[in-house]
């Protein structure tokens, strides 16, 4: 069966100084399937799903996300739902007027599907309390609600579950499969075999600056 | 429809708006307009007093301004709104999730939009608050010289100063933008050190530390050059009076010689972001 691409990342190269990062990196991924990109700490994951939502250029190659060249075409990939590493929030600001302020600029998410986003990811809507106050598990949950909160078709998660309790991360992990139900595509990165297992169809191992499909993943998302 | 789709739906200029002016410390500035009042109406305490001295409206905000502490604290003043707000977004990373919904451009437009427009107001606010201080009994805008608490009472120095004698009311609408235009450019400049420096505590320092230099080495010369009168642009009644005859050109040239690097240094700032 043919699905459509979704990210399309053809010939990656992208080094800091002399060191190479990515190297020649080939990466497709079609629509509807949870896919994860493993390594090491320090390995690029990063960097990679940087340079595929927009953020970081590529020195040479082309990401397509949704058919439109990101960096070129758009500027951002449209429908996206991103969790990059170390988000960043209002500090002074609560969760919800945090996500408030961002649902207004794309005009994609209104109170009703904010307050839905924060309670599906165990965060209370109605807390006052200041970003800064929160804890590490809080803000990479704020994160999470931040990525879906607009439907995005795709959502580009970096280490989404680094902070949570095992709890936690469990319910993330019930929470991907969900949105990967509806219709939804969803990479992330992550350095844990057990959390690869537990909900991606496909694992690809970052080495030497390019993916190499793993031969089978253990948990197939079911 | 989906997120970021080609931004029809970018709505950054609106919540910018919404960021800096419906933030909590705009209190703080309407209680500093208040405490300036009472600074120069204890230091001048005729400034209230209606014929002896002040004749109108527009003499009493004069005096009022003069004898304050307005010109001290000004470079600092226009900075509280939301002067701090780029270093913040780029300091707590929320920078990221803002621009990826807005595109990096309109970003930037909107948030300077928002910061100019914040200083501009600042200072606005800060003037009415003294001329509402300063009129308790009563706002009028009769015609005659001007009150300066000083020897040589005469019409006012600089632009539109004859407008002072005919129409007070106008030359109060000239003062106004005088301080919106002011507010707009040291805002801007502070938001440029801020981001220079990357410490808002530094970065705004610097407008207040240079505006004290550059005074005190104008005032040193004789006469006192057009361009070492950082108050020209906010007191224009008062620092002409230095060295005499001025235009409104100079006084805009002045905005710009401020505003165009601090604009080019954000701008360069925020490139070298972009490639990070």
């Amino acid at each position: 069966m043919t699905s459509t691409l979704i990210i399309e990342a053809k010939n990656i190269h992208k080094a800091f100084g002399k060191r190479i990062i990515l190297d020649g990196l080939n990466f497709e991924v079609p629509e509807g399937v949870i896919h994860a990109i493993c390594g090491k700490n320090g390995i690029g994951k990063s960097v990679l799903l940087r340079i595929l939502t927009g953020f970081i250029r590529p020195d040479q190659g082309s990401v397509r996300i949704h058919g439109k060249r990101v960096g070129k075409e758009v500027e951002f990939p449209g429908s996206t739902g991103i969790l990059i590493d170390r988000p960043g929030y209002m500090p002074d600001s609560s969760g919800y007027t945090n996500l408030s302020l961002l649902g207004q600029i794309s005009g994609l998410a209104d109170e009703k599907t904010i307050r839905a986003s924060l309670e599906l990811v165990g965060l209370d809507p109605d807390d006052k309390k200041p970003v800064r106050t929160y804890s590490v598990g809080m803000l990479q949950r704020l994160g999470l609600a931040q990525a879906i909160m607009e439907d995005p078709q795709l959502i580009l998660l970096d280490e989404p579950t680094s902070g949570l309790d095992y709890e936690s991360q469990i319910e993330m992990h019930e929470l991907f499969l969900k949105l990967r139900d509806q219709g939804k595509t969803i990479v992330f990165t992550s350095h844990s075999p057990w959390e690869v297992s537990q909900v991606s169809e496909k694992a690809f191992w970052l080495v030497d600056g390019k993916l190499q499909e793993e031969a089978a993943t253990h948990g197939n998302g079911k | 429809m989906k997120i970021n789709e080609e931004k029809t739906n970018n709505h950054i200029l609106k919540v910018e708006l919404r960021r800096a002016f419906q933030n909590p410390r705009w209190i703080l500035i309407v209680l500093v307009g208040v405490v300036l009042f009472i600074i120069g109406k204890t230091r001048f305490p005729q400034i209230t007093v209606t014929g002896e001295y002040a004749i109108n409206t527009t003499n009493r905000l004069m005096l009022a301004m003069h004898y304050s502490e307005l010109a001290f604290i000004v470079p600092l003043l226009v900075l509280i709104p939301y002067a701090d707000s780029l270093l913040s977004d780029i300091q707590s990373r929320a920078i990221d999730f803002l621009v990826f919904r807005s595109g990096r451009k309109d970003y930037l437009r909107s948030k300077l939009l928002a910061i100019a427009l914040s200083g501009g107001v600042c200072l606005v606010v800060v003037l009415l608050v003294m001329v509402l201080s300063s009129s308790v009994y009563g706002i009028n805008f009769k015609s005659g010289i001007y009150a300066t608490g000083m020897v040589n009472e005469t019409e006012p120095f600089g632009p539109f100063s004859a407008l002072f004698m005919t129409k007070p009311a106008l030359y109060l609408v000239y003062l106004f933008v005088s301080a919106f235009l002011f507010g707009i450019t040291y805002s801007l400049f502070g938001t440029a050190m801020s981001v220079i420096f990357k410490n808002k505590f530094i970065g705004f320092s610097v407008p207040l530390f240079l505006f004290q230099i550059v005074d005190f080495i104008g005032v040193s010369m004789n006469p006192q050059p057009w361009y070492l009168i950082p108050l020209r642009g906010l007191m224009p009644f008062n620092a002409a009076c230095k060295v005499g005859d001025h235009d409104l050109l100079l006084q805009l040239l002045q905005y710009l010689i401020v505003l165009l690097p601090s604009l080019i240094i954000i701008g360069l700032i925020m490139k070298s972001y972009e490639k990070k």
